[in-house]
């Protein structure tokens, strides 16, 4: 009886250093951890990455049309479809930055950077799609390309991921040579934008 | 004349006027043909210009189509000083088929500051260094893109991304 009441203290008192034991262990490891106290106060680093706006666009770096006083419609410009699409995450804007116009091999030639021509005048502009896949027929709403042009002249606003499109448009006085050619050289910029169609 | 020889006879002259037939109708519409037939000198292959205004545009499409680029770049770098390097990050993707060149304009000033060699397609710079040091400050530029012909090296065309470079000491 003696011997079983020694063992009940011995496992008695094993199980209570035990106990400490683990109370302390568990202390020292809310210390390690740096635990803030209620009420307390504490430093907490906090990083921050700035991740960089990439301006991703596909778009044509050159522009071939044509121009005929034989069309019918008030547009007498063929034109191919200028396709842009904007892989961004950002909605974007396409700007004509400058245009280099060259009309010296049409004689007696002026330009026009309103849209409304003479008989010797020549007006090149751009048309943003109205049908799908369709040249436009008619000149309302195209913005006119300008001689020794300075501001940037906007022709198109893509949302972020988004594909848009537009025509070359143009009329001609009837006296304008039509056995030359001539260059008209836009250059597209596109830049970030928070303006929204 | 027996009567089997008689027969012989009339039937190889039947046969004989026939041919005559043949031949004649041969001679004269062969001659007829022929008359019709005479080709221009002047007349050149292919569809006039300016006719089809279809086939016009497929060509125009065309040339477009081979002008398209694909390009990227950071909208607002950053350069720690006039010297040091900046996070540009120009990429040229796979699927472009042609080379690039960039060079990067000061809007205010018309000055470039930086240009690129040709950039092959399936590459991009993460960050470089101006060619022209500068001042402490935030700069509106434009980085053209230039597009040359990958087997040629013939130049295409160019477009731009407006963008905002910060030196910050």
């Amino acid at each position: 009886m003696k011997k079983k009441n020694m063992f009940l203290q011995l496992a008695l008192s094993a199980a209570l250093l035990a106990g400490a034991l683990s109370t302390t262990a568990h202390a020292a490891e809310a210390t390690s951890n740096r635990d803030i106290p209620v009420g307390g106060s504490g430093q907490v680093e906090m990083v921050g990455t700035i991740e960089p706006t990439i301006l991703s666009v596909t778009m044509p770096s050159f522009v071939p049309f044509n121009i005929s006083n034989s069309l019918s419609t008030q547009n007498k410009v063929i034109s191919p479809r200028i396709n842009v699409k904007n892989n961004s995450n950002v909605p974007v804007q396409v700007d004509v930055a400058k245009t280099n116009i060259d009309i010296s091999k049409l004689k007696n030639t002026t330009w026009s950077s309103t849209g409304a021509v003479g008989p010797n005048q020549i007006a090149i502009g751009l048309k943003k799609e109205d049908a799908p896949n369709e040249m436009p027929a008619t000149l309302a709403n195209a913005r006119w390309l300008k001689e020794n042009q300075t501001e940037n002249m906007n022709v198109l606003i893509l949302d972020s991921n988004q594909e848009g499109a537009m025509y070359v448009v143009g009329t001609l006085g009837d006296k304008v040579s039509e056995s030359a050619t001539f260059n008209v050289t836009p250059t597209f910029v596109v830049s970030r934008t928070s303006i929204t169609e | 004349m027996s009567k089997g020889k008689k027969r012989a006879l009339i039937i190889v002259v039947v046969i004989l006027l026939i041919l005559l037939t043949i031949g004649i109708c041969y001679f004269l519409f062969t001659k007829k043909d022929t008359k019709d037939l005479e080709y221009d000198d002047n007349a050149t292959t292919g569809i006039m210009p300016g006719v089809d205004v279809d086939e016009r545009r497929k060509e125009l499409q065309t040339l477009l189509d081979r002008s398209m680029i694909a390009f990227s770049i950071n909208t607002s770098p950053v350069f720690l000083n006039g010297t040091a390097e900046g996070n540009l990050l120009i990429e040229n993707p796979g699927n472009n088929a042609k080379l690039l060149k960039v060079s990067i304009i000061i809007d205010k000033t018309e000055e470039e500051i930086y240009a690129s060699k040709y950039l092959k397609p399936g590459t991009y710079i993460e960050n470089v260094k101006l060619d022209k040091v500068l001042e402490k400050g935030t700069y509106d530029a434009t980085a053209y893109f230039l597009a040359y012909d990958e087997e040629t090296t013939e130049y295409i065309g160019q477009t731009g991304a407006q963008i905002t470079l910060t030196v910050q000491n």
